[in-house]
């Protein structure tokens, strides 16, 4: 049961943190109520081992302490290693924390940056407001960053389901991570793909369901600008010159990436084809050549007009 | 809508939280009311994200735990019963202190102040610097952060949005939008910079549009002070006009993106079709456009007329390629 298990742990920290001297299994096994009760030693031995990596999972500093033979003496917490130093900010200060507390819409990430305003406020009299957010909603893929911050930490493979550009149906994808990079308001993983073999990028929005942190670890990897590779391979080398039929009004934005060739043609450079049968669509124009892409062009708007057409789905 | 209170550990509270969840909070707790000794209750529930009824099961179990001995001077000791509602702290033993950081607390906090750092506005530059390297001090430097930002924003435009709104000066802007297509000199009073889905946005009053108006920051072309008092304005702070247009729409998985550029709301779950969302669109003609552009990856379910309006468009497009020779 959760109740009793927090309170045996919550103990065990008391415990543990309050000792100078390792505190040996048995004696930890009289100390704490919960561990009394447990029918055998070996219950006991499983159950403190599991209680042991929780805390040492939620970053409790928990040592084990060895005997001068090089056995196991016992454990304990150094206060100095646990606690957390007085922070003591102004009124100032208070208040940009609490406004880069809320940068984050998403839930998972604002809880640790919440949890992190409590300590601070634990280590002295102050206090921070405590404005009630709108979240509005949660920025995509942004609740995959604590898993990645924490696999590029510890330098571990991470496995995900990624949506692929233009794709309808996800793909597992093994990554070595790198670092996650916040570019025109997405955040990006940087890192080397194992599937592909080389590095890439991936748009945290597009990682569908979660990341798993794998056992396996990777050597760390010399890379000199992380946010230029990301940015380079977010946008892929350009592919080729397109000619336009100008949209017969606005279009203004198609034309800033346009030359002008004669009244009736405009000359667009495109990197992605996607991307370029997207903006003529948007843009109000057609693609008179590449001949694939206009017939790519064609498909679209037929699926486009098929979708929307009088008998609704 | 929904509006929430800033809860930090209600998702894993309404799951069904997991022991080292609420250990967490009483590490965190434990401290924080010796040094808000007399706080009350239904402001502690609110700092820390619960309802008072879930404190105070907190607090029942803080109560029954302590050092080895268990004896009245070993346990932890917090009176919180009285009338008044208020809670004070006798003994907390050894949890005088909160536990350290962790890394992905200490992240989230840093990446956030250095997003706030790139956002213009009021805010004190000073003190975002001195809050940062407190903070870092702290976390004990952090070797490598495994977040970098890229800052798209011209430096220029920041610096003079941010001047403007602390001098209440009127600013001239050069502003290529998304919904009119063109670039557009107009004069602005500026109110406030929101960030929103990770893009900033300057709100002020526009003199063209005679209205309030939303820019966002990296659309800006070019910007000028004027030598001119703004008047001061109270801003509505929302992305969309209050008056626009709400659009259903049926988003495939590959156009998801489309999402993260409206306020949505309604939003269904996961289908094998997509995801069903309610979209506030200022311009209906602009919506169709990208619409259109996502090739099928977006149906418009509602209403009637937007839905014609794309069917048209893409039929115009149609007989206008068709009629190219080729």
């Amino acid at each position: 049961m959760a109740t009793d298990r927090t309170e045996r742990l919550l103990n065990l920290v008391l415990c543990l943190l309050g000792t100078r001297r390792a505190v040996p299994r048995s004696t930890l096994q009289h100390a704490i109520p919960g561990y009394a009760d447990v029918a055998s030693d070996e219950a006991f031995e499983r159950m403190f081992e599991r209680d042991k990596d929780e805390l040492r999972g939620m970053g409790i500093p928990v040592e084990t302490v060895l005997n001068s033979a090089g056995e196991v003496e016992g454990y304990l917490i150094q206060e100095s290693v646990y606690g957390l130093p007085e922070i003591r900010l102004d009124v100032a200060e208070l208040g940009v924390l609490g406004l880069a507390a809320r940068t984050w819409s998403d839930a998972v990430v604002g809880a640790h940056a919440a949890t992190a305003l409590r300590k601070i406020e634990a280590t002295s009299d102050q206090l921070l407001d405590v404005a009630p957010v709108f979240p509005g909603q949660s920025a995509p893929g942004e609740g995959h960053l604590p898993p990645l911050w924490e696999a590029i930490r510890s330098r571990c493979v991470v496995r995900f389901d990624y949506l692929g550009r233009g794709r309808d149906v996800t793909e597992a994808r093994l990554v070595e991570p790198w670092a996650t990079v916040h570019w025109r308001g997405a955040w990006y993983l940087g890192g080397y793909s194992r599937e592909r073999g080389e590095p890439r990028a991936f748009r945290l929005s597009r990682i569908l369901g979660t990341v798993a942190i794998q056992r396996e670890t990777f050597p760390l990897v010399e890379h000199d600008d992380i946010n230029a590779m990301v940015q380079q391979l977010a946008d892929p080398p350009r592919a080729g010159t397109a000619l336009v039929a100008p949209p017969m009004s606005g279009g203004a934005h198609l034309r800033t990436r346009a030359t002008v060739v004669d009244d009736n043609t405009w000359a667009i450079d495109f990197s992605d084809d996607e991307a370029l049968i997207s903006q003529v669509l948007e843009g109000g124009g057609v693609i008179v050549e590449p001949q694939d892409l206009r017939s790519r062009m064609r498909e679209a708007l037929v699926l486009v007009a098929l979708a929307h057409g009088d008998d609704h789905a | 809508m929904r509006l929430l209170c800033w809860s930090p550990w209600r998702t894993a509270m309404t799951m069904r939280e997991t022991s080292s969840a609420r250990l967490s909070r009483l590490l965190a707790l434990i401290p924080w009311l010796e040094q808000h000794d007399g706080v009350s209750i239904s402001e502690a529930a609110i700092h820390f994200g619960i309802t008072p009824a879930e404190l105070e099961a907190d607090l029942w179990l803080t109560i029954c735990c302590g050092l080895p001995g268990h004896g009245p001077d070993q346990l932890i000791d917090i009176q919180f019963w009285d009338d008044d509602g208020r809670i004070c702290v006798q003994d907390v033993q050894n949890l005088d202190r909160p536990l350290r950081f962790t890394a992905t607390e200490s992240t989230a906090l840093l990446v956030g102040l250095r997003l706030l750092a790139q956002v213009p506005g009021d805010h004190d530059r000073a003190a975002l610097a001195s809050v940062t390297a407190k903070l870092e001090q702290a976390a004990g430097r952090v070797d490598d952060s495994p977040a970098v930002l890229v800052d798209e924003v011209e430096q220029s435009v920041v610096e003079c949005v941010t001047n403007a709104i602390t001098s209440g000066t009127v600013v001239r802007i050069l502003y290529a939008g998304a919904s009119r297509d063109e670039v557009t000199d107009r004069v602005v009073e500026p109110g406030e910079v929101v960030d929103y889905q990770g893009r900033q946005y300057l709100i002020g009053w526009c003199r063209e549009a005679h209205a309030q108006r939303t820019f966002r920051l990296d659309r800006i072309r070019a910007i000028t002070l004027l030598e001119e008092t703004a008047t001061p304005v109270t801003t509505q702070r929302s992305i969309v006009p209050m008056d626009g247009m709400r659009v259903r729409v049926r988003v495939h998985p590959r156009s998801r993106w489309f999402l993260e550029i409206f306020e949505t709301d309604d939003l269904s779950p996961e289908l094998p079709h997509g995801r069903d969302a309610t979209l506030t669109v200022a311009d209906p003609t602009w919506l169709v456009r990208l619409v259109i552009g996502q090739a099928g990856g977006v149906e418009v379910l509602e209403p009637a007329g937007v839905r014609a309006q794309v069917r048209l468009a893409a039929e115009a497009a149609l007989a206008r390629l068709d009629a190219i020779p080729s």
